[in-house]
């Protein structure tokens, strides 16, 4: 197995456990708040907003700007 | 009188917003990857959203419950895994400024999508509406 083989499994394997967890908190009885949910409890606060959207922007810039 | 207009602009603004998102992801997708045209577009929306975040979200927010802390420290897990592996990967690459066949990071495995036109597009697109997710928490 190739280094870049683990690598894109490592990635493969977080991917799938956020799927995981997205799916298993659609069931009634489930611990675990869909990804939505937690993303409107962090963003009660000014600072949690500006936090996940400056990630957000982060994310953009990141890829597209200089 | 009121109710009629506010009835009437939001079909209205049902169309405009799919239509102006289309038409921008297709322009600004044309841009050069890190050319100043893209910069000056992908920064208009991003200051924007967060001017938004600044002065307060656009719906009320239903009152939210804590977070099961089983929840919590399961996706705050997935987060910091994710945030490890690509630094990691970062670290392993010959310099931060060389790219790694080896040891890719996101950036560098987002590169072949993001050469083309319909790529940057597509991308634009996923990040407009993640923004819009956020911005209706």
């Amino acid at each position: 197995m190739t280094s870049r083989q683990v690598a894109l499994g490592v990635y493969t394997l977080i991917v799938l456990a956020g799927v995981l967890l997205q799916l298993n908190s659609q069931r009634s009885s489930s611990r675990i708040p869909s990804l939505g949910t937690v993303f409107s409890r962090v963003m009660r606060t000014r600072s949690g907003r500006i936090g996940v959207v400056a990630g957000w922007a982060w994310l953009g810039l990141h890829f597209f700007a200089r | 009188m009121r109710s009629l207009v506010a009835q009437a602009r939001r079909p209205l603004r049902r169309l405009l917003q799919p239509t102006f998102g289309s038409a921008y992801v297709v322009v600004v997708g044309g841009f050069g990857r890190y050319s100043w045209p893209a910069t000056v577009a992908v920064l208009c929306p991003a200051a924007g959203v967060l001017l938004i975040a600044w002065r307060g979200d656009l719906n009320q927010p239903a009152a939210s419950r804590k977070l099961d802390p089983i929840g919590a420290i399961a996706w705050a897990s997935v987060f910091v895994a994710l945030a490890i592996w690509e630094l990691t990967e970062l670290l392993l690459q010959p310099s931060l400024r060389t790219d790694s066949y080896a040891h890719p990071t996101i950036s560098v495995l987002t590169d072949p999508v993001l050469a083309t036109h319909l790529g940057r597009s597509i991308v634009l697109s996923l990040w407009l509406a993640l923004g819009w997710f956020l911005v209706q928490r």
